[in-house]
């Protein structure tokens, strides 16, 4: 418990968050992930519905499958917080029926040659990491898919044969997970066993509307800011670093992650005190499936004998 | 070793500039400020990236070129917001400043609602077999006409953008030349990962360096899990009225061992000789210039009309087909192709036929039942040994062709009976041997050899005609006696030298072709003695013709051209004689034949295509026998002209385009002939025989052919279009009863087609042919006579709950003549299958020609010949299936 608090303080003392431009959102991407996480089950493999928010300069990649999920609960949270009508705010999220789920975000910014995860563990946590330099080579073979003309390119990266379709009239240089650096947007790849893929599903525009705000005000008059939940753009449709983020490193973060799993209840009350916030948290699971001491976040622990990094480059 | 290693990094250092050569320069906007972050591509002529950068903050790029000689380079400069720069590099040393406009960024939302796609690496076009299969397809050939670019015509034959393919490949390897029906009739679509068409073809691997071929084929590139067990299905089906169809077929390929064997029959109108159909015969024919004896007999019957074969065919029959081949090594392989064909057909009609000519109506009717009962036991032994150095083919060939007929006559209320009995047995070797010398020069040496024999006999009872027969008198029946060995070999050696994509060819041989007609037309009398019909009824013709050649092809290619011209000169000799009919004849003649073939590429996937041919040819022994022959019940054939010299100019043009991101395919062609001839057939009618005369007559066949056809998938709607319009114009010349007319026959056919998946569980197809056919005889008050057909199909595939699938089907025929009453027809099928998933079988139940039509009425037109008649067909079938896939 005290060390939790100690790590908590420690981290928040670096709470300076990166000095990345903030970009325009331009367009979203989506993806049909899927991953064969055990090999001994290759018929169902882990899926997830991923989506890339690219500007001209940055891109986020996330799951669109947590984004909807977020949308719920902030419904949800509204809904109750206005029904307690100012009284003391009992708020329960139903996750019944909610699964495990990619709890990293990937900034990849291409002036700046930064690629930086976020983790969410109650407090943002930002780890910058050395952007991969793929060695792509581009091949004469050409596709279309839904109407985008793409070009085939591939690398060996991270232990896989890597098979990449870019879209050399959409000029980003972005793409899945850490695949980029192509002259044109990925709009494809996976792996020459298709253990790993990420399949296009469809682009959309950003439109430039206000997405919903971390922040709700309960009808007492109370500034709750729900960590957690975020829409991975700012209100003003643009790519940036969450500025309350908290720079750390891997080795800090697996620390971290350490004691949550070890002391759950403790991390989280000493993660709520660090923010200003008291009362009692009780994390119910839910389903046969919910170990009780999970924390929001941490999904059960599937088998995972095929990781997508198979080496280190 | 520290030293020897700093030693090695100086030397390449003092290397590389060498090695690596750079493309520099800066990005700015149009205010002069830089760009950075720009995507900068290094591109050859094809479009393919070989480098690329980005540029830095204060715009800078550098590029490397790894092959400074390569022409045609340029450099692509593209940022969102920004106009895509396309600069062509001129030299290596200069620097490429881009400047870039602004534009507006606009980004459309793309929904993805299907993944059909086509990928292309150069010369191949690849089709995902799953992204255009349907639930419903069992085969491979059930997907093939699902897919843009591609057509399978009736007769199983496979196009892409309008051209005929030259092979079937099974994972690349050729196991059963054209005779492909069987492995798209049994290959099951899902074992298909990827159809693949190959643009200029070249299956001999020595010459695919230098590359000339045009052909277009097709890789059936099989999936992993597919290669290593024996697949197959079995069919049993039985049905009403006495109906049955089965069919087991075993396959597989494996890296060294492919077959696909097969054992079928039915009486339902299915042809399992379609099965062994060489569909690119008449190519293999050229190749081998040889010229087979025809088989000069027959019952006389006629063939119906523009209804499709299984709605029309009242048969009985079986196929064996064996295909193996085995693979010694990956260069060598030994392959056998045996099949074996029993085929019963009944076929009952009656016609009415009339020939217009002026002044002058010749007309006949005439009731034929006829029961035909063909074999044919093909066999083909082939070893090919193909690597980069030479290059064997070996194929012996034997195929013995029994067939018996029986026919039933009624010609204007005379009754009649035909037997005829034929039986070919037709021997080839082909011997084809190319080697790579040092010089990268090559040789081939190639040898064919032919022995045909094809006894036939043909007897009429009782005697037909006695007017012109007999005197008058009536006689017991006519027989017909014909047989025709046939000798033939051809030989060549030749030498090509290939220099930086020009290649020259020089070709030497001979070739040799003995042919005999041996025959006699008796006729006997009703007290059973037998003479010859007259003095001139019979033939002991001999012929030889001895050909030297040499011939000169020179061909070149570029990027964009490739271009062949060949000059061939032969001496022609030809002796034929017959002491019988006082004949005794020589001939000498010196031909060249050019050719000209060019081909323009005018863009990465669009070509233009033209070509001119020049050719003489002389006639053969069919068309200079002097007796009497008696070819089918009512006519008499015959000849008295000197062998028949013809010259034909023709000239073809096209343009084949494509844009496979799109899936659009467009081919447009022309061509035009024109023949001269220095005999011509004069025919004399009656209304109750046609007596045939070949006559020294110079005249002229001239054609010309205009087509276009499209095929493009649309994404939006999830189907597969295609559209087409071919015109076609045949002057020519008939000599009917003495009197020489001069004919122009025009046909223009519009066909358009929809493959379209409706919704995830309904498919519809649908197709429709218009063609107006018009024929005119060129003189004042010629005759005139038009014919529109129209031609409807559709097919309904529903998958209803589920595994089980409902298809339904309609084919509607409208027929409109000039002075004859409409015709007017509609088809229906309807079938039902269920799948046992666990078994791995199907249940089906199906009832075809739901309107149960048992006679059909057709219109046929040539020229001035009109034939209404009216066919017995098939009625309502009912058929329960069972199929078991292993």
């Amino acid at each position: 418990m005290k060390h939790c608090l100690l790590i908590g303080a420690v981290l928040l003392i670096q709470s300076i968050a990166f000095a990345q431009a903030p970009d325009k959102a331009l367009l979203r991407v989506r993806y049909s992930f899927s991953h064969v996480r055990d090999t001994t089950n290759r018929g169902q493999p882990y899926t997830e519905n991923m989506v890339l928010i690219t500007g001209k300069n940055a891109s986020l990649y996330t799951s669109h499958d947590r984004l909807t999920q977020s949308i719920n609960q902030m419904k949800q949270i509204q809904e109750q917080l206005k029904n307690s009508a100012g009284g003391p705010a009992q708020i329960r999220i139903d996750r019944t029926g909610m699964r495990a789920m990619t709890q990293i975000d990937q900034y990849f910014f291409a002036k700046e040659n930064k690629f930086i995860t976020k983790e969410n563990l109650f407090n943002n946590y930002l780890v910058e990491e050395t952007n991969p330099q793929i060695n792509w080579k581009i091949a004469n073979d050409t596709m279309s898919f839904s109407g985008i003309n793409c070009q085939k390119a591939t690398a060996q990266f991270k232990g896989r044969n890597w098979i990449a379709w870019f879209a050399p009239d959409l000029p980003f240089q972005s793409g899945p997970w850490k695949l980029n650096g192509l002259p044109g947007l990925i709009i494809e790849a996976y792996d020459d066993k298709k253990e790993v893929q990420f399949l296009f599903a469809g682009t959309e525009k950003v439109e430039a509307q206000a997405a919903p705000a971390e922040t709700v005000t309960s009808v007492g008059g109370t500034v709750l800011k729900l960590p957690g939940l975020d829409m991975g753009i700012t209100s003003e449709g643009e790519i940036k670093l969450p500025a309350d983020a908290i720079k750390t490193t891997a080795k800090e973060l697996d620390k971290l992650k350490e004691a949550r799993d070890k002391d759950p209840q403790g991390f989280m009350r000493a993660q709520m005190a660090a923010r200003g916030m008291t009362g009692n948290f009780q994390i119910r699971g839910s389903g046969p499936g919910g170990a009780p001491g999970g924390a929001p976040g941490a999904p059960a622990a599937p088998v995972v004998n095929n990781p997508i990094e198979l080496a280190g480059n | 070793m520290k030293r020897v290693f700093l030693l090695y990094w100086f030397l390449l250092m003092g290397i590389s500039p060498v090695l690596a050569q750079q493309i520099k320069g800066k990005v700015r906007d149009a205010a002069g400020k830089p760009v950075e972050s720009v995507s900068v591509s290094l591109k050859d002529k094809d479009g393919n990236t070989l480098s690329f950068t980005r540029s830095a903050e204060n715009g800078d790029y550098t590029i490397s070129v790894k092959d400074p000689n390569q022409t045609g380079l340029r450099i692509e400069a593209s940022s969102l917001g920004y106009r895509k720069k396309v600069e062509e590099v001129t030299s290596l040393s200069k620097t490429y400043d881009l400047v870039l406009e602004s534009s507006q960024i606009e980004l459309d939302a793309v929904t993805v609602k299907h993944r059909p796609t086509l990928t292309t690496n150069g010369d191949t076009l690849n089709y995902r077999t799953s992204d255009f299969a349907d639930k419903q397809d069992r085969t491979i050939g059930d997907a093939l006409k699902r897919m843009p670019g591609i057509e399978v015509a009736e007769s199983g034959k496979i196009s892409y953008n309008g051209k005929s393919i030259s092979n079937l490949y099974i994972d690349g390897d050729n196991l059963l030349d054209d005779k492909y029906n069987v492995a798209t009739k049994s290959i099951p679509q899902g074992a298909v990962d990827k159809v693949q068409v190959i643009q200029n073809d070249q299956p001999v691997k020595m010459l695919q360096k230098n590359n000339m071929s045009d052909d277009v084929a097709l890789n059936l590139v099989i999936k992993d899990d597919a290669k290593f067990k024996v697949m197959g299905d079995a069919i049993a089906g039985a049905g009403t009225p006495e109906k049955f169809d089965g069919n087991v077929s075993a396959m597989m390929f494996n890296k060294n061992l492919k077959f696909v064997n097969n054992i079928k029959g039915n009486n339902i109108g299915i042809d399992p000789g379609m099965d062994v159909a060489a569909l690119n015969f008449s190519d293999y024919l050229r190749r081998l210039e040889a010229t087979k004896p025809n088989s000069l007999l027959s019952t006389g019957a006629a063939g119906v009309p523009t209804l499709p074969q299984n709605r029309s065919l009242l048969n009985r029959a079986g196929l064996v087909n064996l295909n193996n081949m085995y693979k010694f090594t990956p260069d060598l392989q030994l392959k056998a192709n045996v099949s074996y064909l029993y085929d019963e057909r009944s076929q009952r009609y009656n016609k009415f036929s009339e020939t217009y000519l002026p002044g002058q109506t010749v007309s006949y009717s005439e009731v034929q039942n006829n029961n035909l009962n063909p074999q044919k036991l093909q066999t083909q032994l082939n070893l090919n040994e193909n690597t980069t150095q030479h290059y064997l083919n070996n194929s012996l060939r034997v195929d013995y062709l029994p067939s018996r007929s029986g026919s039933e006559v009624v010609i204007n209320n005379n009754r009649a009976y035909q037997s005829l009995k034929q039986e070919t047995l037709d021997i080839s070797n082909e011997f084809n041997y190319r080697k790579k010398l040092k010089s990268e020069n090559t040789i081939n040496l190639y040898s064919f050899l032919n022995k045909i024999s094809q006894p036939e006999t043909l007897v009429v009872t009782p005697g037909l005609n006695p007017d012109i027969t007999n005197n008058g008198q009536p006689y017991a029946g006519l027989n017909q006696f014909l047989e025709q060995p046939a000798f033939f070999t051809n030989n060549y050696a030749a030498f090509a030298l290939v220099k930086n994509g020009f290649s020259q060819v020089y070709k030497g041989g001979f070739s040799i072709q003995q042919q005999h007609i041996e025959s006699e037309l008796y006729k006997t009398q009703n007290d059973g003695s037998n003479a010859l019909l007259s003095a001139d009824a019979v033939n002991n013709l001999s012929w030889q013709k001895t050909r030297f050649y040499t011939e000169g092809t020179y061909e070149f290619k570029n990027d964009k051209v490739t271009a062949s011209l060949a000059l061939p000169l032969s001496y022609n000799l030809i002796n034929y004689s017959d002491p019988g009919a006082a004949l005794d004849k020589s001939l000498q003649r010196l031909f060249l034949n050019p050719a000209l073939n060019v081909r323009y590429k005018t863009g990465i996937e669009t070509e233009m295509n033209m070509n001119y041919l020049f050719r003489n040819e002389l006639g053969g022994v069919n068309d200079v026998y002097r007796g009497v022959i008696l070819r089918n019940y009512r006519s008499f054939f015959a000849n008295n002209s000197p062998l028949s010299e013809i010259k034909t100019h023709s000239v073809g043009a096209g343009y084949n385009f494509r844009k496979a991101m799109q899936m659009l395919f467009l081919s447009i062609g022309g061509s035009y002939s024109d023949a001269s001839l220095n005999t011509i057939s004069s025919m004399l009618l009656t209304d109750n025989v046609q007596q045939s005369i070949a006559m020294p007559l110079s005249n002229h066949i001239r054609n010309l052919g205009l087509n276009v056809n499209a095929s493009k998938y649309l994404f939006d709607l999830r189907s597969t279009i295609n559209v087409g319009v071919s015109y076609s114009q045949s002057r020519y010349d008939q000599l009917q009863n003495n009197q020489l007319l001069p004919f122009v026959t025009r046909v223009t056919t519009y066909k358009a087609g929809v493959e379209s998946k409706v919704t995830n569980f309904i498919n519809w197809s649908y197709n429709a042919t218009y063609s107006f056919m018009n024929n005119e005889a060129r003189v004042i008050n010629g005759v005139e006579t038009n014919n529109h057909q129209w031609r409807q199909q559709s097919t309904l595939a529903i998958t209803t709950v589920k595994n089980v699938y409902l298809n339904l089907s309609g084919e509607h025929i409208f027929t409109r003549q000039s002075k004859q009453p409409d015709l007017n027809y509609l088809f229906a099928d309807a079938n039902v299958r269920y799948r046992l998933l666990k078994m791995k079988t199907d249940l089906e139940f199906g009832i075809t020609n739901l309107a149960n039509i048992k006679t059909f009425d057709a219109i046929n037109l040539s020229a001035n010949a009109l034939t209404t008649g009216s066919y017995v067909i098939p009625g309502r079938i009912g058929m329960i299936k069972m199929r078991f896939n292993f």
